[in-house]
C-alpha cells in the first residue's frame, strides 16, 4: 500500500489533520491520568477491613443522662442481645471498623521511644476478634482472666495482653516478623507500661480508614469501658441480619429511659457511608472519560467526512482507475491510523508532563506506564471505529463521479 | 449588517443542523463539566470573613516533649485547658474566645416529641461579635454570663423552631437533660460560613453547623463531654475532670480577633514571653514550637481545599480544551462546506472582514446555545452532586457568579474555536467561482 500519497493527501489537508492529531493527543494525556486517578480511587474503595461485612451490624447507644451502673447495664444490654434467635457473637466495643469516630494514640517498642508507631486502639472486654470474623495469623485471642474492667471516671485503661494487626506489627518489628512474645508500651499511660503482644490479626482497619497505609495500624485491648455510651457490635448469619437488626434496636431502645438508640448500622452500610466521596469522585471521572472519547470520536468523524466529501472526485477516479472498494477503505483507516499516531505519541509526552505536574503540586502518584499503553491502543481503536463510518461512505461513490464535469 | 449577520448565521447553522447540535453539545458538555469543578473549587476555597480574616488569628502552643515533636513537627491545633484558661486572662486580644464542641440530648417542650440528640458548640461571649454571627432574636450573653458560669444558650433558628414554633424563644427555658437554660438569642439559619472555619479540627469543614451555643466555663462546670479530637501525650487522670486538669492534653480551639493585622508580632511576642514563663515550671520541655496564624494561612495549613477538587479542576480544564479544538475542527468541517457561498459573496464586494464579522457572530450564536445548555446541564450535575454528601450539598450551589461565568466560558471558548475557522473563511478567494 502506497503511503507516499496518503501523505501528500494530509499535507494539502494540513489544518484538519492538525486539529485531529491535537484532540488525539489532549485526551491521550487527560484521559490517561484520568483513568489512573479513577483507578486510585477504587482500589481505595475495595480495600477489605478485615470484618466479614455482611454478617456484622453495629448499634451505638448514647446516654442522655449520668448512668449510675454502666457494667450493669451493659451486662444486661449484651444478655438481651445474646438471647435473640440468630445471634451468633455479640460484644461491646469502643469504636468500630469504618466507623469513622474512635481514638488513635501511640505505642512504643522501647521505653526509651526512640521507635513507636501511631496506631488506632480497639477496646473490648468481649469476644471481639470472633465477632468481627478477624483472622488470626499468629499467636491466639485474648484469655478471660487478661479481660479487665475499667470505669474511665476512676481509672484509666489497664491492660497485660495485647493483639496488634499484621500492618502494625510490620512497622513496629520489620515486615514479617513474628510479633508474638514482644512487649510494647502505650505511649502515656504507666498503667499500659507492658503490654504482650498474644495474637496478630492478618487485616483490621481504622475507624477513619485513611487512603494511607496508616489505615492498617490497629491493636486490640481486652478492656470493658463501663461507659453509658457504647457501640455494640453483633454477628449473625447474613440472611438474619434484618430480622435480628429490627428486633435488638426494639428491644435495647424501650429498654431505658436514659439513653437513645443513636444509629443502627450495618457494616455494609458503614462502608457505604465511608466511601462514598470517593465514589462520587469517581463517578466524575468516569463521566469525563467517557466524554473525551465521545467527544474526540465526533471531532474524528467530523474532520473524516469533511475529506471525504472533498476528495469524492479524486474517489471517484481511483475506483474507475480499477481501485476495489476495499481499497479505498483502507485509504482512509490508514490515513487516520497515521494522524492518530502522531497524536497518540505527542499525547503520550502530554500525559507524562501533565502527570509530574499534577504529581508535584497535587497528592497524584507517578502514572504507571500501563496507563500510556492502555490510553494508546483506545484511541487507536476509538479512531479506527470513528473513521469506519465515512470510510465506508467513502468506498460507496461511484466511478462515474469521475466522468462527471459538474 | 450585525442584524444581517446574525440572519446568515442562522441560517448557516440550520443549513446543517446535525454538525450545528454536535458543536453545541460539545461546547455544553464541556462548559459544564468545567462549571461544575470550578463551583465546587471555587465554593471551597473562598474566604468565609473577607472583612476581617486578617484580624482573626490562631495562637498555637506546643507542650509536648522533643520525642513527640520529632515525630510530628506539626503543633497541635488545639491547645490545652491550662493554657487558654491563662490566655483568656492575659487579655492581650481585642476579643478572644475558647471553643469546643459538645453534643447535647435535647428535650423536646411539646408532647409527641422525642428527646434528640443536637450538635454544638462552647463558646465565650466574644464569639459571636468577632465573627459577626447574624442574630434573628435576641443576641449573645454578657460577659458576666461567662465569668458565673449562667445557663444560657444560643440556638440556631431551625432547632428553635422545632422546640418553640415559630415565636421569639427569648426568654423561655430550654431543656438539656435534667439541666434547664435560659435562651438569649437565635441565630439566623443561613449563618453556614464556607468552611466552617472556626471548627477545623475534629469537625467536617462544610457540614455538621451546630444548633446549640453555651458559654465556655459553663460546659466545662457541667462536664459536658468533647465532641471532637483530644490529643494527649503525658499521663491523664480519668474523665472529663482528667482532661481538663491535665497539662498534656489539647482540645481547646482559641481564636483571637486584634485591633489590626500589626498588632499580630506584638501578639506573637506576648506568647514568646508566656512559653517561657512556662518553662520555668518545668513545662514546655521541647523547642520552640508556637506560632500565630491569621484565618487564611489557618486555611492553607488544614488543607481546607482538598487535592481532590483541585485534580477534579484540572482533569475538567483538559477536557474543555479538547471539547475546544473539536468544537474548531467541528466548525471548519461546517465552514469549509461553504466555499462557494463565501467566493460568492466576495466576488459581490464583501471585504474579508465581512466575512470574517460573519462566520465569527455565527461562532458566538453556538456559543450562546452553548453557554445555555451548558448552564442547564451545570444545573442538573451539582444538583445530583448536592444530594451525594452532606459537605457537596454545603457547595454545590450555582450562584449568579458561577452562572454568568459558565456563559462567558461558553461564549469566549466557541468564539476562540470559531476564530481559526472565521480566518479561513474569509481567506477564500472569489476566483473559486470560477472553477468548476
Amino acid at each position: 500500500m502506497e503511503i507516499r500519497p496518503i501523505f501528500s493527501a494530509i499535507i494539502r489537508s494540513k489544518t484538519g489533520a492538525v486539529l485531529m492529531a491535537s484532540q488525539v493527543a489532549i485526551t491521550m494525556a487527560v484521559l490517561s491520568n484520568a483513568l489512573f486517578l479513577l483507578n486510585t480511587r477504587l482500589t481505595v474503595m475495595s480495600r477489605p477491613s478485615g470484618v466479614v461485612e455482611e454478617e456484622v451490624f453495629v448499634l451505638r447507644l448514647a446516654a442522655t443522662e449520668e448512668i449510675e451502673d454502666p457494667e450493669a447495664m451493659q451486662r444486661h444490654d449484651l444478655a438481651l442481645l445474646r438471647a435473640i434467635p440468630g445471634v451468633v457473637r455479640a460484644t461491646e466495643t469502643n469504636q468500630v471498623p469504618l466507623g469513622r469516630s474512635g481514638s488513635t494514640t501511640t505505642l512504643n517498642i522501647d521505653a526509651a521511644t526512640t521507635r513507636s508507631a501511631q496506631a488506632s486502639m480497639f477496646l473490648s472486654g468481649g469476644p471481639l476478634v470472633d465477632t468481627l470474623g478477624l483472622e488470626i495469623v499468629e499467636g491466639r485471642d485474648f484469655l478471660r482472666d487478661e479481660i479487665r474492667r475499667i470505669d474511665p471516671r476512676n481509672m484509666g485503661p489497664q491492660a497485660d495482653a495485647v493483639i496488634v494487626s499484621r500492618a502494625l506489627a510490620d512497622e513496629m518489628f520489620g515486615v514479617g516478623t513474628p510479633a508474638v512474645g514482644k512487649v510494647v508500651h502505650h505511649s502515656d499511660r504507666a498503667a499500659l507500661s507492658h503490654l504482650r503482644i498474644v495474637g496478630v490479626v492478618e487485616t483490621l482497619t481504622t475507624p477513619q480508614a485513611a487512603s494511607d497505609p496508616s489505615a492498617y495500624r490497629t491493636f486490640i485491648m481486652p478492656v470493658q469501658l463501663l461507659v453509658g455510651s457504647v457501640n455494640y457490635v453483633v454477628r449473625t448469619n447474613a440472611h438474619d441480619q434484618g430480622r435480628v437488626m429490627t428486633a435488638a434496636e426494639q428491644k435495647l431502645g424501650m429498654l431505658r429511659n436514659d439513653r437513645v438508640v443513636v444509629s443502627t448500622r450495618t457494616m455494609e452500610e458503614l462502608r457505604e457511608l465511608r466511601y462514598r466521596g470517593e465514589k462520587t469522585g469517581a463517578g466524575m471521572l468516569l463521566i469525563i472519560a467517557l466524554g473525551l472519547l465521545l467527544v474526540t470520536a465526533s471531532g474524528i468523524v467530523g474532520v473524516a467526512s469533511l475529506w471525504v466529501n472533498h476528495r469524492t472526485r479524486q474517489i471517484g477516479v481511483r475506483r474507475a482507475l480499477g481501485a476495489r472498494r476495499l481499497d479505498i477503505m483502507r485509504y482512509f483507516l490508514t490515513e487516520n491510523l497515521i494522524i492518530s499516531t502522531v497524536g497518540i505519541t505527542f499525547g503520550v509526552g502530554l500525559a507524562l508532563s501533565l502527570n509530574h505536574f499534577l504529581a508535584s503540586s497535587l497528592t497524584l502518584a507517578r502514572l504507571p506506564t500501563g496507563y500510556v499503553v492502555g490510553g494508546a491502543v483506545i484511541l487507536w481503536t476509538l479512531g479506527a471505529v470513528a473513521v469506519l463510518g465515512p470510510a465506508w461512505r467513502a468506498s460507496t461513490v461511484s466511478p462515474g463521479i469521475a466522468t462527471r464535469s459538474v | 449588517m450585525f442584524a444581517y449577520y446574525l440572519g446568515l448565521g442562522f441560517h448557516e447553522l440550520r443549513a446543517k443542523k446535525t454538525l450545528t447540535i454536535l458543536v453545541v453539545i460539545t461546547l455544553a458538555i464541556g462548559v459544564a463539566s468545567n462549571i461544575v469543578a470550578l463551583t465546587v473549587l471555587y465554593s471551597m476555597s473562598g474566604d468565609p470573613i473577607p472583612e476581617k480574616s486578617d484580624r482573626l488569628f490562631v495562637p498555637l502552643l506546643d507542650p509536648r516533649p522533643l520525642a513527640n515533636q520529632k515525630q510530628s513537627p506539626e503543633p497541635p491545633g488545639l491547645i490545652s485547658y491550662r493554657d487558654a484558661m491563662a490566655l483568656l486572662k492575659a487579655g492581650h486580644a481585642m476579643r478572644q474566645t475558647p471553643l469546643y464542641g459538645i453534643t447535647v440530648a435535647v428535650e423536646p417542650v411539646r408532647s409527641g416529641q422525642r428527646r434528640f440528640w443536637a450538635s454544638g458548640v462552647a463558646v465565650a461571649a466574644d464569639f459571636f461579635p468577632m465573627f459577626d454571627v447574624p442574630f434573628v432574636h435576641g443576641g449573645f450573653w454578657r460577659a458576666e454570663d461567662d465569668a458565673r458560669s449562667a445557663r444560657v444558650v444560643v440556638l440556631r433558628e431551625v432547632l428553635a423552631n422545632r422546640i418553640f414554633g415559630s415565636e421569639d424563644p427569648t426568654g423561655r427555658e430550654f431543656w438539656i437533660g435534667r439541666q434547664s437554660y435560659t435562651v438569649v438569642g437565635v441565630i439566623a439559619d443561613d449563618y453556614k460560613p464556607k468552611p466552617k472555619f472556626y471548627r477545623l479540627v475534629g469537625s467536617p469543614s462544610f457540614s455538621q453547623y451546630e444548633d446549640v451555643f453555651i458559654p465556655f466555663n459553663t460546659t466545662v462546670a457541667e462536664e459536658m463531654g468533647i465532641s471532637g479530637t483530644t490529643s494527649c501525650w503525658g499521663d491523664t487522670g480519668p474523665g472529663f475532670q482528667g482532661v481538663k486538669d491535665s497539662a498534656s492534653c489539647a482540645w481547646i480551639q482559641f481564636w483571637i480577633e486584634l485591633d489590626s493585622a500589626n498588632d499580630a508580632p506584638r501578639y506573637e511576642e506576648f506568647l514568646a514571653s508566656y512559653v517561657e514563663a512556662q518553662r520555668s515550671f518545668g513545662r514546655f520541655e521541647g523547642s520552640q514550637n508556637h506560632h500565630l496564624h491569621d484565618l487564611r494561612t489557618w486555611l492553607d495549613i488544614r488543607a481546607v481545599v482538598s487535592s481532590d477538587s483541585r485534580l477534579h479542576t484540572w482533569i475538567a480544564l483538559g477536557f474543555l480544551l479538547v471539547c475546544l479544538i473539536n468544537a474548531t475542527s467541528l466548525m471548519f468541517a461546517k465552514f469549509a462546506a461553504r466555499s462557494n457561498d463565501i467566493a460568492v459573496r466576495r466576488a459581490l464586494g464583501a471585504s474579508r472582514l465581512d466575512v470574517f464579522g460573519q462566520y465569527l457572530t455565527a461562532a458566538a450564536i453556538v456559543g450562546l446555545g452553548g453557554g445555555g445548555l451548558g448552564v442547564g446541564l451545570s444545573w442538573m450535575l451539582l444538583d445530583v452532586l448536592s444530594g451525594r454528601s452532606a459537605e457537596l450539598e454545603t457547595l454545590a450551589h450555582l450562584d449568579v457568579t458561577m452562572f454568568v461565568t459558565a456563559f462567558i466560558l461558553a461564549l469566549a471558548a466557541s468564539l476562540l474555536a470559531g476564530v481559526f475557522p472565521a480566518i479561513r473563511a474569509c481567506l477564500v478567494h472569489p476566483s473559486n467561482l470560477l472553477k468548476s
